[in-house]
């Protein structure tokens, strides 16, 4: 039965991420106003406390916050640093963690709203026959240290130099004030505000023009290449940092196939050749998001694993590739179903 | 400052640590506040619970709260998980409200003058940054006689702002009001009046009064400080036997949410970002696969 409505472990992932997307977006009708009633204010994906409506709050915003007011301003005070400082971020930290170490990364490929909304506007890229553009693996190289830099420098640097007054108060939250998830989550809920660009003050109008910006270009490159944001977006990042403390696992068997395949890099949505090229822990990369698809469309037995405390969730196996591919292309082209549009080049759908 | 801290006011909200912010307290003793009152406020003469004017005796989880227009000798607070609330001593200073771990964010105040002709209440609600339980039931349990029910509180990031509404019950003995009649006056000079519906619920909208070219400096007892911020309170009477009742609730407002923000300039830099990603959308003349890009799976 479960089998007959969830054949392949993408379609499982997607009832989950359009479950969470509305969980996200939408979720305070099901569990509540307040924020004490709240799944969590800590979710280790970019789930917009600005959204009036939803169910969860993403880490990002109270560690900006504790930068910003706790640490920055206490290094300044002099205050008593254990209590002000040490121990919530302590807690925050910890109330962070207790989340993210069942599911890992995965709060990035079945959760995240922000991801779940750039991969429907792939698939609708798909349905239109947009191009499809991936980065080379120099390209995925060099784009990596941007998200650490956005971490370091939007979520945590500039909060805690305007908490220090060394930085403008304007700076408090920088990552918020450019964050896409902020008007995707917000239009989606019908809420204009935070679209309206902020004018008070030549520091936050510079950074909402950048956010709009970023957020326009996300919602167009989203439909010719795989999760754009993701590449770049800090939680991923500070998902990264603690991807190795978790139970939760993507697994590579070193295997004589490979080398000549690389059908995994092909299907894996953020152009990781790392799946491919390498093995064992170093095959579960940085830019991971434990969405699975690696697995699904690598055409050995067992190579590919997702793994929790070291038991398999999902293997690779040849019969389950040679069923998915019949349905989707490892890139993510539908076959066989409706195509709206007529591929305009039919060798251009080879690349 | 009064630039559009939007956006920074709301994340910062989390720590509930609004700046000391005193209000003009110039007034003439208000007209049904007994002869001891503290505090009178001039822009309203209906009871006012707000944080106290004594500067620097706020502490991180601790704030100091007055009670004016009236004369109480304590403040009675509610926290989400308590079912009984805590008496806290009135002093010239103000009564210290802390933040108990672990009980919740939201905290109820009231302060109570009873006489046998009349009741004055006066409630406010207080945030904490302090996990614990939604303030849902503890609104909701009575209380006092005439009460003035908050449903919902803004939610943590929220406040109340201009031209937004929010619904209001209204209770006497714990049975809702049908078409009690509510009073809303703000700092800014607006007096508005509502009725409640038959299920004793009131729909307020405060009123779009911010004057651009004014500083309003924020008011206390907030938690969210930055952008401006203007007091306001809302009061109902109700007569029962001999016995005169008037229950307010306090707090403050906001700007409505464009102000200071612009959409037309929102949605152009969503256009020109847009705009940048367009040449993505085109289709390459020719085309050559990336020689580092896995080619056609071969061996499959
Ligand atoms: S703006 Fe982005 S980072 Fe900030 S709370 Fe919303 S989703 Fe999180
Ligand atoms: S990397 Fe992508 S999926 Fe993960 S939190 Fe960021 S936007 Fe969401
Ligand atoms: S490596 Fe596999 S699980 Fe990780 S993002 Fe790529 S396809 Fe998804």
């Amino acid at each position: 039965m479960l089998k007959k409505i969830f054949p392949t472990l993408g379609r499982f992932r997607f009832a989950i991420q359009l479950l969470m997307l509305l969980f996200t977006v939408y979720g305070s009708a099901l569990i509540g106003h307040y924020a004490a009633e709240k799944v969590s204010n800590t979710l280790p994906a970019l789930s917009c406390a600005f959204d009036k409506q939803n169910g969860a709050y993403c880490v990002l915003v109270p560690l900006q916050h504790q930068m910003h007011h706790r640490i920055g301003e206490a290094l300044v005070q002099g205050q008593q640093v254990f209590n002000t400082v040490v121990l919530p971020l302590f807690f925050l930290l910890l109330s962070f963690f207790t989340f993210f170490v069942v599911l890992n990364k995965a709060f990035c490929g079945w959760i995240c709203p922000l991801g779940t909304m750039q991969e429907l506007l792939f698939r609708l890229g798909r349905r239109f026959n947009r191009p499809f553009h991936r980065l080379k693996e120099t390209q995925a190289h060099k784009a990596r240290p941007v998200k650490w830099l956005m971490l370091l420098v939007l979520v945590l640097g500039l909060p805690l130099l305007a908490g220090m007054g060394i930085a403008p108060d304007q700076v408090g939250d920088p990552f918020c004030q450019v964050c896409p998830s902020r008007l995707a989550t917000t239009l989606l809920t019908a809420d204009t505000e935070q679209i309206a660009v902020r004018t008070g003050h030549p520091i936050n109008f510079a950074l909402g023009a950048l956010g709009n910006a970023l957020f326009g270009f996300i919602l167009i490159a989203a439909l010719a290449a795989r999760q754009p944001f993701c590449r770049i977006c800090p939680l991923l990042s500070l998902n990264a940092a603690f991807q190795k403390l978790s139970p939760m696992r993507l697994s590579k068997q070193p295997h004589e196939k490979c080398e000549k395949c690389g059908i995994c890099t092909k299907a894996c949505p953020m152009d990781i050749h790392e799946i491919w090229k390498k093995s064992g822990h170093k095959a579960f990369n940085e830019d991971c998001t434990l969405c699975g698809r690696c697995a699904e469309y690598c055409p050995d037995d067992g190579v590919i694993q997702i793994k929790f405390f070291g038991l398999p969730l999902f293997k690779s196996s040849r019969d389950y590739y040679k069923a998915r591919v019949k349905s989707e292309t490892p890139e993510g082209m539908p076959k066989g179903k409706v195509i709206w549009l007529k591929p305009a080049d039919t060798k251009l759908k080879a690349e | 400052m009064r630039s559009t801290f939007t956006i920074l006011a709301l994340a910062i909200s989390l720590a509930a640590s609004a700046a000391e912010m005193p209000l003009a307290a110039s007034a003439p003793a208000a007209e049904h506040a007994g002869h001891a009152s503290r505090h009178t406020h001039g822009w309203t003469n209906y009871p006012l619970i707000q944080r106290s004017m004594s500067k620097g005796m706020d502490g991180r989880g601790t704030v100091l709260m007055n009670a004016s227009n009236m004369q109480a000798d304590h403040l009675y607070t509610y926290a989400p998980s308590d079912a009984v609330p805590h008496e806290l001593e009135l002093t010239m200073a103000g009564a210290k409200l802390e933040a108990l771990p672990k009980v919740g964010n939201y905290y109820w105040v009231t302060a109570r003058e009873a006489t046998p002709e009349q009741v004055i209440v006066a409630s406010t609600s207080y945030y904490f940054s302090n996990p614990g339980p939604a303030p849902t039931k503890m609104l909701l349990s009575k209380k006092h006689e005439l009460e003035l029910i908050p449903q919902p509180l803004p939610r943590e990031h929220n406040s109340y702002r201009a031209k937004e509404k929010w619904l209001f019950l209204l209770r006497f003995d714990g049975v809702p009001l049908a078409n009690q009649p509510l009073t809303l006056e703000t700092q800014n000079g607006s007096t508005l009046r509502f009725t409640s519906d038959a299920q004793g619920y009131a729909e307020v909208r405060f009123p779009d009064d911010f004057k651009p070219e004014t500083e309003e400096k924020p008011v206390s007892g907030e938690h969210s400080h930055g952008p401006r911020r203007a007091s306001f309170v809302l009061a109902t009477e109700h007569h029962n036997g001999s016995v005169h009742y008037l229950t307010s609730f306090n707090a403050s407002y906001g700007p409505d949410a464009y102000t200071d923000r612009n959409l037309a300039l929102g949605l152009g830099f969503t256009l020109l970002g847009m705009a940048c990603g367009a040449p993505l959308l085109r289709h390459k003349r020719k085309a050559s696969p990336a020689s580092d890009t896995p080619q056609t799976p071969t061996g499959v």
